[in-house]
């Protein structure tokens, strides 16, 4: 098969526009007199309001709505964003009667300018009454822990082990047999305790939403969603409104890599906009963003591995606690997600899971990039380091030997799923073992590695090996819909949200290659819940692969609708048409232009529309692969460690665009790197986040980035459109780990908490000194 | 108060209360262009050129510019008539979700105009004040330089 | 504070005066006064008032206040010990845009706790110059700069107007570090040294330190130790054996760590501003 449009990098659809700084995104085009909405927050970490009074709020002039729980629908909710039945709990209210961490949201005010909406915050009377603060997992989990969810609708939707009264969010407990014999049966056990901390997307873009009432009186909300069929449901659920009386655009979204996955702004926007009667509009501030909308879960995973002494592993029992803050978001599934997208890298004998997630009084977690991967890639990869340390062999060599292959399975595959058991899959595409050749000659492994020199400065090499998924099998659906225009181009209408990441245009791509037509021919909308047709959204690393597939599928039919006008015209057999270079071309090279076929189409014979519209739901979630290098220095004597050169080499099938596909990886890893080094809460005392802002809270700037090579080892994926995988969430996997390797290489330390800040060295140094 | 200034090359007189941040008053007047990502001067979403200098227009009054000339992404180009800046980044696939770009653009604008043919290092260092949470980079500075090039040949 | 008049003097005097009335107050770079709002209701605009000028007198660099930070270069600045430390002060400032914003004299009279002037004025035995109406113009010795913050010291009707550095003869060397875990996040120690170095022995040694106490301080005894012998490494380490400033808290590090980093970069900046002195000869 000769690829014309797939595999090459043509020009995103969406670039020039975003590039002469159109009016895109949600705050550049809103309806006249749009009002500020503003949130008051919770001082406190836990606290029953005891009393909320907005009356003098509401009776400031220019204030149009002040909301307390009183004025709000009590509907638990989750804000989760995910398919229905949602595996998060329902335990989130608009406004609620308790506060649950610093920043909870109390009352809601509407007004003309931001200065009146904050005076108007000021004017709110709360009365609290502080309630013991849980500031830990283990606070959770200690004998008579203050519950945080104890109001009554807080439930499960679908059949999983949900215990609030204990704190437990989820729970989890499975293996694919005898695991302690299977540990057991190994030369020597490992068993590794790693944790992980709290950071956030940081999406330039904070959360906006703007709300109104359309002439016919329906919700339209214009948010910065990954999920706006999702939002549309969750909204209707939390304001009492039926779906249809709701409508979601998504118009260009500033970035969300999982937080804009949430449902956050567009039930307070409806609640306001339907209070206020006029259009309102809430943009998150920084602080906001960064401490008071989801992070990621913090997590504690201990690994208790058997091994041989020739390396191979008989069995891991992976154990984690999760810390999903204040609320349940994705409680459960970034958990399950910790076994099932690290597991399976390696052949491990047996293995078992078992996850418990808690609720504590700290910033909401929820979906981020990785999800799970990030955490448990951490444990995995530090620990598939020590045994090869404790062995004496080469890490790479140990990981070479014990990767999954293709026509491999593994009983992770089936003992976990997202948020339930998994399917059963045998690997159909891997080039891991090229990934793991080819990074190692790029870092120079075998030169480099073990020379950390003589200075105060040491260097140091290290790597991890990852895996993650492509969409949630046998529950998330794409859909596509494609129609011809009379001078042969096409509308192609997705539920599928591009945030950025390009989805646009490798749909456009997928169909344009179909269709045998240039991408210019593809004009692209997505998405709106009134035209276009329905999409799980953007998570789970599906759009590529799933909508991917939609698009194709669907594009399979146009082409064959095409085919039938073309057939008439040309005098042939359908069956012996086929699309190439804008043309429908027949036998002895007659042809036809796509232009005067949706011309005869729509106005000269059998007038018809040709279009279609298809669905994908995906069967598996074929793993992308990838090796990621990176050499290290330390500081001695300041304990800063500098990231002087990073390697990610990356199986995700075919690359559909692959500049795109490269700008992903290089977006996670800047990510990683931030994650790894610099990104964390700084919290107090009483459990305030204390550098809400990105003064403190410091993200990779362009002088901070190291080289950065990626390098894409091709395979093709069977089930996937023309071979794609995903690419967009596996390389913010890497960093943690490669770099805690690199600086057990740099300096014999080794760091089995993140981030590794230069106080966290120093103190390691100093451990390591006394002995 | 009245400011009067040049803005993307043509006389503007605005009349706003004087403590009116240059962001406000350019999103207001429809310059959406220009971008509000943290108000606190540390996201580089809000660049634009003041006197030939790249500034964050949410640590400025538009006081600050009576008399003095701005430029914003919107009087760079256009999508069918792009500046070589815009379209070497598309072309670099530098642009993901494009927030951060209008203010990339600037700052790369305001390198460019006092060094021609800058270093990597002097391209990061002038887009240090810029963060992007997609790229990771790479592609931008690919797409300043690709840009630089451009531009050099033209002149 | 809501601001309802905006003025554009157009000489020092103009500004000067207007600045004697009550509830008015300078602007500059405007960093401050946008982000964190005008301490007055009439703001002064002072960047058109001829401040912008750099001045190489006798014996003498003088900086006007309203250059900015990005134009403290060794090209505007010209080529001397002086003019390098505070170039490599300047360049860490914050970020690209900030620095074409920041105004020398908006970095004095702010002076917040990481702010790096005053911590190369301190090195540099500098001067800052003060005017107000109807008064001669005022020297400050940055050391009372530093010891007192200016808006408690100063009038409010006074107006940085320079900052003059001493061109000191002999074989001279600065180094201007910082610490901190990115490229651009405000400093979590930051060290300006200046040496003087004659036959070998060092006879002249301001160490300023940054971003550790509330306002920058000098290392005294650190300084002291310095002076009278050679700048070997051993010498340097020595010498920085006797810095006693205790570090105040801060969210971001341990007083305990940033004491560490504060030695290791004192110890570092010494040594590269030793080596300038003596052309690497130490
Ligand atoms: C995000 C961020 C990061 C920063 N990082 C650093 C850093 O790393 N290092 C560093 O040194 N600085 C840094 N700064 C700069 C510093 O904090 C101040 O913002 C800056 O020095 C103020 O200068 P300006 O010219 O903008 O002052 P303005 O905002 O114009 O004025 C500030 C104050 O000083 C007064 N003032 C201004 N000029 C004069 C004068 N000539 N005489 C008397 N009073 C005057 C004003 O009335 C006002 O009260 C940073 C700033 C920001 C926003
Ligand atoms: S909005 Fe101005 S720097 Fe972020
Ligand atoms: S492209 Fe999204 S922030 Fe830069």
């Amino acid at each position: 098969m000769s690829l014309k449009v797939v595999g090459t990098s043509v020009r995103k659809v969406d670039g020039l526009a975003l590039a002469a700084g159109g009016p895109l995104f949600v705050a550049d085009e809103i309806p006249r007199h749009t009002l500020v909405g503003r949130a008051l927050r919770s001082p406190h970490a836990h606290a029953e309001i005891v009393s909320i009074d907005v009356s003098a709020a509401r009776a400031l002039p220019g204030v149009y709505a002040a909301l307390s729980h009183h004025d709000v629908p009590r509907v638990a909710i989750t804000t989760a964003g995910q398919g229905a039945p949602e595996p998060s709990p329902y335990d989130t209210f608009i406004l609620d009667k308790k506060v649950r961490y610093v920043g909870d949201p109390v009352a809601l005010v509407a007004a003309e300018t931001a200065e009146i909406a904050a005076a108007a915050l000021k004017l709110i009377k709360v009365e609290y009454r502080p309630l013991p603060a849980i500031l830990s997992i283990d606070a959770a989990l200690a004998e008579g822990a203050p519950v945080i969810h104890d109001e009554p609708e807080a439930e499960m939707p679908i059949p999983v082990h949900y215990e609030p009264e204990k704190n437990i969010c989820a729970f989890v407990d499975v293996a694919s047999g005898d695991i302690e014999a299977a540990i057991n049966a190994g030369d020597h056990v490992i068993d590794g305790t790693y944790e992980v901390h709290y950071a956030q997307h940081a999406p330039i873009e904070p959360h906006t939403c703007a709300g109104w009432l359309d002439q016919y009186g329906r919700l339209v909300l214009r948010t910065s969603t990954q999920v706006p069929f999702h939002a549309r449901r969750i909204t209707a659920r939390a304001l009492g409104l039926n779906v249809r009386q709701i409508r979601v655009i998504k118009p260009r979204v500033g970035g969300g890599f999982g937080t804009k996955q949430e449902v956050l702004l567009e039930p307070w926007v409806g609640a306001l906009v339907l209070a206020a009667k006029r259009p309102v509009m809430i943009e998150l501030d920084r602080e906001e963003e960064l401490v008071f909308s989801r992070t990621r879960h913090p997590q504690r995973v201990r690994m208790r591995t058997g091994y041989l002494a020739d390396g191979a592993l008989t069995g891991t029992y992976m154990e984690v606690h999760s810390n999903t803050g204040a609320y349940g978001s994705h409680g459960l599934t970034v958990m399950t997600n910790c076994g099932s997208k690290t597991l399976p890298l390696y052949r491990r004998g047996e293995v078992a899971f078992r996850g418990t997630t808690v609720y504590t009084n700290m910033p909401v977690a929820g979906a981020y990039r990785g999800y799970g991967g990030t955490q448990a890639s951490f444990a995995q990869e530090c620990q598939m380091d020590e045994i090869a340390q404790h062995l004496g062999v080469d890490p790479l060599a140990l990981r070479q030997k014990l990767h999954i292959r293709q026509g491999e399975g593994s009983p992770a595959f089936a003992m976990l799923g997202e948020g339930k058991e998994g399917v059963e899959q045998i690997v159909q595409s891997c080039g891991l073992a090229e990934c793991l050749k080819q990074g190692a000659e790029a870092i120079d492994w075998y030169g480099k590695r073990g020379k950390p020199g003589d200075g105060p400065i040491k260097r140091g090499i290290g790597m991890a090996a990852l895996m993650q998924g492509s969409s949630i099998p046998e529950i998330d659906m794409a859909s596509v819909t494609l129609k011809m225009n009379e001078d042969g181009s096409f509308n192609l209408m997705a539920g599928a949200t591009d945030l950025g990441t390009g989805s646009d245009t490798v749909l456009a791509q997928i169909a344009a290659e179909v269709l045998g037509v240039s991408v210019n021919e593809m004009i692209v909308h997505s998405s709106d819940t009134d035209l276009t047709p329905f999409d799980v959204g953007a998570y789970a690393s599906s759009t590529t692969y799933l909508s991917g597939e939609a698009a194709r599928r669907c594009a399979l039919k146009v082409a064959a609708q095409i085919a039938e006008v073309a057939a008439v015209e040309l005098g042939c057999d359908a069956k012996a048409i086929h699309l190439e270079g804008g043309y429908a071309v027949g036998p002895e090279g007659r042809q036809i232009s796509l232009a005067r076929v949706g011309a005869i189409s729509l106005y000269e014979r059998n007038q018809h529309q040709i279009g279609a519209t298809d669905s994908a739901i995906s069967h598996s979630s074929p793993p992308p692969f990838a090796a990621h290098f990176v050499e290290v220095e330390v500081d001695t004597e300041t304990g800063l460690v500098k990231v002087k050169k990073y390697v990610a080499a990356v199986d995700c099938g075919r690359a559909i665009h692959p500049a795109l596909a490269e700008g992903q990886v290089e977006g996670s890893v800047a990510n990683g790197i931030g994650y790894a080094l610099t990104e964390r809460f700084i919290f107090n005392e009483w459990g305030k986040v204390q550098n809400g802002n990105f003064g403190d809270y410091r993200i990779p700037s362009a002088e901070d980035m190291p080289e950065l090579v990626t390098i894409l080892v091709p395979t093709v994926e069977p089930t996937g459109p023309y071979g794609a995988k995903s690419v967009s969430e596996i390389n913010i996997n890497g960093a943690c780990p490669a770099i805690a390797n690199a600086i057990y290489d740099a300096i014999g330390v080794r760091l089995r908490q993140t981030p590794f800040t230069p106080e966290v060295i120093l103190d390691a140094l100093d451990a390591k000194a006394r002995g | 108060m009245i400011v009067e200034f040049t803005l993307n090359g043509e006389a503007v007189r605005w009349e706003m209360p004087p403590d009116t941040k240059l962001l406000d008053a350019l999103r207001v007047q429809g310059l959406i262009g220009t971008k509000q990502g943290c108000r606190e001067a540390t996201c580089g979403a809000c660049t634009v050129l003041l006197n030939g200098r790249a500034v964050f227009s949410c640590a400025l009054l538009l006081a600050q510019a009576q008399g003095g000339t701005v430029e914003t992404v919107e009087g760079l180009g256009s999508v069918s008539d792009p500046h070589p800046l815009q379209r070497a980044l598309v072309d670099a696939s530098a642009v993901q979700c494009g927030f951060c770009i209008p203010g990339v653009l600037m700052s790369a604008k305001g390198l460019l105009d006092q060094d021609p043919n800058p270093s990597e290092g002097a391209i990061r260092r002038a887009l240090n004040g810029n963060l992007c949470r997609c790229t990771g980079y790479v592609k931008i500075i690919e797409g300043v330089t690709l840009a630089a090039e451009e531009m050099r040949r033209r002149v | 504070m809501r601001v309802t008049e905006y003025l554009y003097p157009e000489s020092l005097e103009a500004a000067l005066r207007l600045l004697a009335a009550p509830d008015t107050s300078p602007i500059a770079g405007g960093t401050v006064v946008s982000l964190e709002g005008a301490r007055a209701p009439r703001l002064v605009d002072i960047t058109r008032i001829g401040l912008d000028q750099v001045t190489l007198g006798q014996g003498e660099l003088l900086i006007g206040a309203a250059v900015r930070a990005a134009d403290l270069t060794l090209e505007t600045l010209g080529a001397s010990p002086e003019a390098m430390l505070i170039a490599e002060a300047a360049a860490g400032m914050a970020t690209t845009p900030l620095r074409n914003a920041i105004t020398v004299g908006g970095n004095l009279a702010y002076l917040c706790g990481w702010a790096d002037l005053p911590v190369a004025a301190l090195a540099l035995d500098a001067s800052i110059e003060v005017q107000q109406e109807g008064a001669a113009p005022q020297l400050r010795p940055a050391t009372a700069w530093v010891a007192q913050h200016p808006r408690a010291a100063l009038p409010k009707e006074a107006l940085v107007t320079a900052l003059r550095l001493p061109l000191k003869p002999g074989a001279r060397g600065v180094a201007y570090h910082r610490f901190r875990a990115s490229a651009t996040e405000n400093a979590l120690v930051s060290v300006a040294v200046a040496v003087t170095v004659a036959e070998g022995i060092c006879v002249e040694a301001r160490v300023a330190l940054g971003a550790v106490t509330p306002r920058p301080v000098r290392a005294e005894a650190v300084e002291a130790a310095l002076i009278g012998g050679p700048l070997t490494s051993a010498r340097i380490a020595q010498a920085v054996e006797a810095l006693d400033v205790r570090v105040s808290p801060n969210f971001r590090m341990s007083p305990k760590a940033r004491t560490r980093i504060l030695a290791a970069t004192t110890r570092r900046a010494i040594l590269e501003a030793s080596q300038r002195a003596t052309g690497g000869q130490a």
